[in-house]
């Protein structure tokens, strides 16, 4: 029973992320009764919603064992493209196709550049984080542009009862959960974060993988920047700084390791979410907003000291499994190994 | 003769960009090669030089310090009201070594002996020196810094500034460090291969946890510079600098994974970021543009060095 | 599968390759007939890999000629042509489960689903075929070597059955391992699968293959049916000379004091280890793969836990250590080199120097610099006979043979009175491996109590002065050298009675 408990444990990596949310919630829920409402759980939802779409993307990039730092830029550049062309051209259709295409392409460059260099995903990142940053704010001459009331709708408004960013969030979770498990897509995503050089030997096509991953992460940082764009009403100069640390502690949480080959989609939506409840908690008590950060840093550490401690455990479990192996050799070889010294006995 | 330069050329592939990019905005720009802009070059970069050679440390032992960036803010933050409060330049300085050193034992405590990722470790801590900077400043520039501090930073001895003179301390230490002393090996030894190291009886856990520390101690020297060349310690300060940072040491030509590079390169790196700031400032290039130029920069001159340094063996 | 035994599956005819103008090898031509089973056998560097590569399609020769079922071929299309190929490293992912391993090549099903249960089927009826239990839902990091290995197999063979190239298969099996692995290679010729199976072990060449190829020095200087020539042929055939035992007499330790001394080592991989040397001893020690051979050694010094105590000149030691060991004159060389013991990256200068900096250098003023550790450094390559262009090269710019003298110089500057070499030959060729040989020799003639830990039994024979044999993490037999017979060794090593899951 123990065993089996265990197993799942190590199989669905999502589900520590998964009771750590439902544990905070109830004590939330006992500190503060209001905190209960179906209301407050949608706000949530929303909440966590522009995060948790980027964080889709990002543990297919993580499983690959790659990293896309570029990300919060990516979402600027798309907010941004999407702001300008709606005040010059005023058509929804322009905007919102190029918006979308752009952000895809700005991701696929972000794994062409990798294929081709060759240089870590970090630093690649990281230049092309300044050189999309730099273009956005190029294109828009550095200024603040509000997009038209009516987008409102993709922030706020509701299909069904349902608010919209949950929609979009769910179809987009779906698609990313059947994607990393249906497809070979996912098989070789975490194929090659597990062996760079097996993938190669095996001739996976890693390099359109790669390029598809990033493609794919760029695709959900433009849904998310339309998103936010809609909830805060038009294009601001601080979109999407910092945010690829937020998308990365919301995976990281969520059981994804950064070394690749395995990880979860649903666990990194957790994760985002979780950081949500965080903001929630610190909320009800009226903490300084400048709190955030301290407490998001010391959740992240909790997390990854509990995940290291737990797999020193496992090891020594294994460890132990090994030893009592040693034990049952020994008691069921003894005539055995009494051969062995009579062999040697005899042979003085 | 001339192999000998092209052989340092290789070593430091940033030399001629860097050579380059002085004479070309010299002439350019008329007010480039001025005592007054050579002055303002040095005392903008000091902070970036000092925390940069922090990071190259971690950077060839394998590892990295995300955290560096705002532990600069939390120090500076720190210094600014323990000087406000006291009156005492020396106290500031001596709080904002103890702040880095607190961040860098705590990142070198749960990487070295923990084992933790230093990726995700240092990610962490950077959003806790954050929070800490901001929370301790209340989000606002920390007002009352003795006037002494404000004379240091434009203090100028031998015609360089006095905040470079102590970058270029920081770096000489450093440098003695680094290529002078048994830890120094072990730590290039560490980047190149954690296994042998342990298997050669260094004491990797110990080493470790010195190269995080003394990371933080560089990212509190930093942040007490700031507030001499800014005039007050700003929360946000180092919000912005990690990619100049990391952009400095790779252009340099140290790589992130360990045991090659150096801290010459390092320096190369930060003063070719610095040239390149300043004289595109000069020749009026906006800003957004200049973060794309950066970015090219970044990309492709980490991409030569590492061409070139590949094959070279 | 192909019933017309006459026209070959795969010929090459004068196969050559040379990179950057040096020829690496030359003139293989060969023939594989279905269910030919044949064994390619050379020393280190005398090519086999190289033509490993180019019979798999990595390479692509410079000259020669490649015919497939008769017909000459432009170039070797590895799979298309049915040629499949299972390296030394393994190419498996351990986060995968079994049954995508196998079929990551051609995942059934479409571009947008795949079919898990063809998936499934596919995967049980291979591994069915090959007679092994094995859940095709475990992940293969949760899999043993020789699972890992036959699951490697079945995973080759769904993408190309004609032809199928195992190099060095069977270096991390243990012995049960070993014997299943024979029997579905003999299930397959069975099968008409033609397998060309490279090997250092003539044994297992004798026990698979029917005919074999010799390569030497980049040359295939022989080839024919293995029933046609006895094994000491085929050794001098690889040598090129004829095979020389080194010195049967070793002189005898003089007498008794106790330089090492274990007692009661415990952990999680071995039992109840306890064992002493003499100064001017060497001590093999034998064992099977897996047997905790390393894991005892990497314990005595400290780099795993383990209860017990560890004696030097007859002191116990209180906390175990590399560094403290090293002080105490007791150093231990492990036994991946690359992995564990040199900084690939670094100069051999640095390499050689890291244990005992202060024997290399002259400290200045404030203890600092390491002025002198060039010239020592040179000195000490010179002296052990290092090949490198010079002091400052890269370590990893040097052969195996080279590796390996530096790791146990960089050991001998510490001038320690016990070493501990695990594998200390693996992977060296026998230039290399004679030199090292005589080195550890001269060391216990001077007085070093020596333990070496290997694989490759001949070399303890001709090494040392008593074996020890560990079996499953335990001291299972001692021979003094007027004991030594191998065979009795290696029947006690792998004497083994369990089955395999």
């Amino acid at each position: 029973m123990k065993n089996t408990i265990r197993t799942v444990f190590t199989r669905q990596k999502w589900l520590p992320i998964a009771i750590a949310n439902v544990a905070f919630a109830t004590l939330l829920a006992l500190v503060s009764p209001a905190f209960l409402s179906l209301s407050n759980f949608q706000s949530m939802l929303v909440q966590s919603g522009v995060t948790a779409i980027m964080a889709v993307g990002m543990t297919f990039i993580i499983i690959t064992a790659g990293i896309d730092i570029s990300m919060g830029a990516i979402l600027f550049f798309t907010s941004a493209l999407f702001a300008q062309l709606m005040l010059d051209t005023q058509s929804y259709l322009l905007a919102f196709t190029a918006a979308m295409c752009c952000a895809t392409l700005l991701g696929a460059i972000n794994g062409l550049l990798v294929i081709r260099f060759r240089m870590s995903p970090l630093i690649t990142t990281l230049a092309t984080y300044s050189i999309y940053r730099g273009m956005a704010i190029h294109m828009t001459g550095a200024q603040n542009i509000p997009v038209p009331r009516e987008m409102g709708f993709l922030g706020n408004g509701r299909v069904m009862g349902l608010p919209v960013p949950i929609i979009l969030l769910f179809v987009i979770v779906v698609l990313g959960v059947y994607v990393l498990n249906h497809t070979r897509l996912g098989v070789y995503a975490r194929a090659m974060g597990s062996s760079a050089r097996s993938a190669r030997e095996s001739n996976l096509p890693s390099n359109s993988v790669t390029v598809l991953v990033y493609g794919m992460g760029g695709f959900v940082t433009g849904v998310a920047a339309l998103i936010l764009l809609a909830r805060v009403g038009g294009l601001q100069s601080g979109i999407g700084i910092g945010i690829e640390f937020t998308v990365i502690a919301a995976v990281i949480l969520g059981g994804t390791k950064l070394t690749g080959g395995s990880g979860t989609v649903i666990g990194s939506v957790f994760g985002a979410f979780f950081l949500v409840l965080i903001d929630n908690g610190l909320n009800l008590l009226n903490a300084s907003p400048y709190i955030y950060d301290i407490v998001r840093g010391v959740v992240l550490l909790a997390a990854v000291v509990v995940d290291r401690v737990s797999a020193r455990r496992q090891e020594q479990v294994l460890s132990a499994l090994r030893a009592s192996r040693l034990d049952e050799a020994s008691s069921s070889r003894c005539t055995r190994g009494r051969d062995g010294e009579q062999a040697l006995l005899g042979q003085r | 003769m001339i192999k000998a330069l092209s052989d340092s050329v290789r070593s430091y592939p940033v030399a001629p960009v860097l050579v380059a990019l002085f004479v070309g905005f010299s002439l350019f720009s008329p007010y480039f090669l001025t005592t007054g802009n050579i002055e303002a070059m040095l005392t903008a970069n000091s902070v970036v030089l000092i925390a940069s050679i922090g990071m190259t440390l971690v950077f060839l032992m394998g590892g990295i310090d995300l955290s560096i960036s705002t532990v600069i803010s939390a120090s500076a933050v720190i210094a600014g009201l323990v000087m406000a409060a006291s009156g005492s330049v020396l106290l500031g300085a001596l709080a904002a070594m103890l702040v880095g050193l607190c961040f860098g034992l705590l990142n070198g405590l749960l990487i070295g002996v923990l084992g933790l990722t230093p990726f995700i470790t240092t990610m962490a801590t950077q959003l806790i020196a954050r929070g800490v900077a901001f929370v301790l400043s209340k989000g606002i520039a920390v007002q009352g810094t003795p006037y002494s501090m404000m004379d240091f930073g434009f203090l100028s001895i031998a015609g360089v500034p006095a905040v470079t003179w102590a970058g270029l301390l920081v770096v000489a230490l450093c440098l003695l460090a680094l290529t002078q002393t048994d830890w120094g090996r072990h730590v290039m030894l560490i980047g190149s291969n954690r296994n042998a190291a342990r298997y050669a009886g260094i004491n990797v856990r110990l080493t470790e946890v010195s190269v995080y520390a003394v990371s933080g101690v560089l990212g509190g020297i930093a942040g007490f510079i700031s507030i001499a060349t800014l005039g007050n310690a700003i929360p946000g300060v180092g919000d912005t600098l990690l990619l100049i940072i990391i952009g400095a040491v790779v252009l340099g030509g140290t790589t992130m994974e360990g045991g090659e590079g150096s801290i010459a390169r390092t320096v190369l790196g930060v003063g070719l970021l610095s040239v390149l700031i300043s004289g595109l400032n000069l020749i009026g290039i906006a800003f957004y543009d200049q973060l794309i130029i950066q970015g090219l920069l970044i990309f492709f001159g980490t991409w030569l060095s590492m061409k070139l340094s590949t094959r070279r063996h | 599968m192909n019933g017309n035994t006459t026209t070959p599956l795969l010929s090459f005819r004068g196969l050559k390759k040379s990179f950057s103008g040096k020829t690496v090898v030359d003139g293989i031509s060969f023939d594989l007939y279905p269910g030919q089973v044949v064994g390619l056998v050379g020393e280190n560097g005398a090519g086999k890999s190289t033509t490993k590569n180019m019979l798999c399609g990595l390479l692509e020769p410079t000259g020669g000629q490649i015919l497939v079922d008769g017909h000459v071929v432009e170039r070797n299309e590895g799979h298309a042509h049915g040629i499949s190929a299972v390296h030394q490293e393994l190419s498996l992912f351990g986060s995968l489960t079994v049954a995508e391993n196998m079929c990551i090549g051609s995942m059934p099903g479409s571009r947008l689903r795949i079919d898990w249960r063809e998936m499934e089927r596919i995967v049980r009826e291979q591994l069915d075929f090959l007679g092994m239990d094995i859940d095709p839902h475990a992940t293969v990091n949760s899999l043993g070597a020789g699972m890992q290995q036959i699951v490697e197999i079945g995973k080759a063979l769904l993408h190309a059955d004609k032809v199928l190239i195992l190099d060095e298969p069977t270096t991390s099996l243990t012995a049960v391992e070993r014997e299943k692995l024979f029997l579905i290679l003999d299930k397959l010729r069975d099968r008409g699968i033609a397998i060309v199976f490279i090997s250092h072990f003539l044994e297992e060449i004798y026990r698979v293959c029917d005919s074999y190829i010799v390569l030497r020095d980049g040359q295939q200087v022989a080839s024919g049916q293995l029933a046609d020539v006895t094994q000491r042929q085929l050794e001098a055939l690889m040598v090129g000379r004829s095979f020389e035992n080194s010195p049967d007499t070793i002189r005898p330790v003089t007498g008794s004091c106790e330089a090492l001394r274990v007692e009661n080592l415990g952990s999680a991989d071995f039992r109840d280890i306890s064992f002493a040397v003499q100064r001017g001893e060497i001590v093999g020690i034998a064992g099977l793969m897996g047997a905790g051979r390393t894991e005892v050694a990497e314990a005595i010094f400290g780099l795993r836990p383990a209860t017990g105590d560890v004696h030097v000149h007859g002191k116990v030691v209180p906390e175990r250590s590399v560094a403290g060991m090293k002080r105490l004159g007791v150093c231990y060389l492990p036994e991946d080199r690359r992995v564990n013991g040199l900084f690939l990256n670094r100069a051999v200068r640095e390499n050689l120097s890291v244990a005992a900096i202060s024997r290399f250098i002259r400290r200045g003023l404030f203890k600092l610099g390491f002025s002198g550790e060039r010239q020592a450094t040179q000195a000490v390559v010179d002296s052990a006979g290092i090949a490198i262009p010079h002091i400052n090269v890269r370590v990893d710019a040097l052969s195996g043979g080279n590796q390996q003298k530096v790791l146990l110089s960089r050991w001998m500057a510490t001038e320690p009175e016990v070493l501990v070499l695990d594998e200390p030959t693996k992977g060296v060729d026998i230039g290399a491996k004679f030199d090292i040989h005589t080195r550890i020799r001269e060391l216990a003639e001077h007085g070093a109590a020596v333990v070496v830990v290997s694989s490759d039994l001949p070399e303890l024979l001709q090494l040392s002065h008593r074996i020890l044999v560990m079996r499953k993490g335990r001291l299972v037999g001692e021979f003094s050298r007027e004991e030594f017979d191998s065979v009795r060794i290696i029947s006690l090593a792998a004497s083994v009675d369990d089955k395999v899951a």
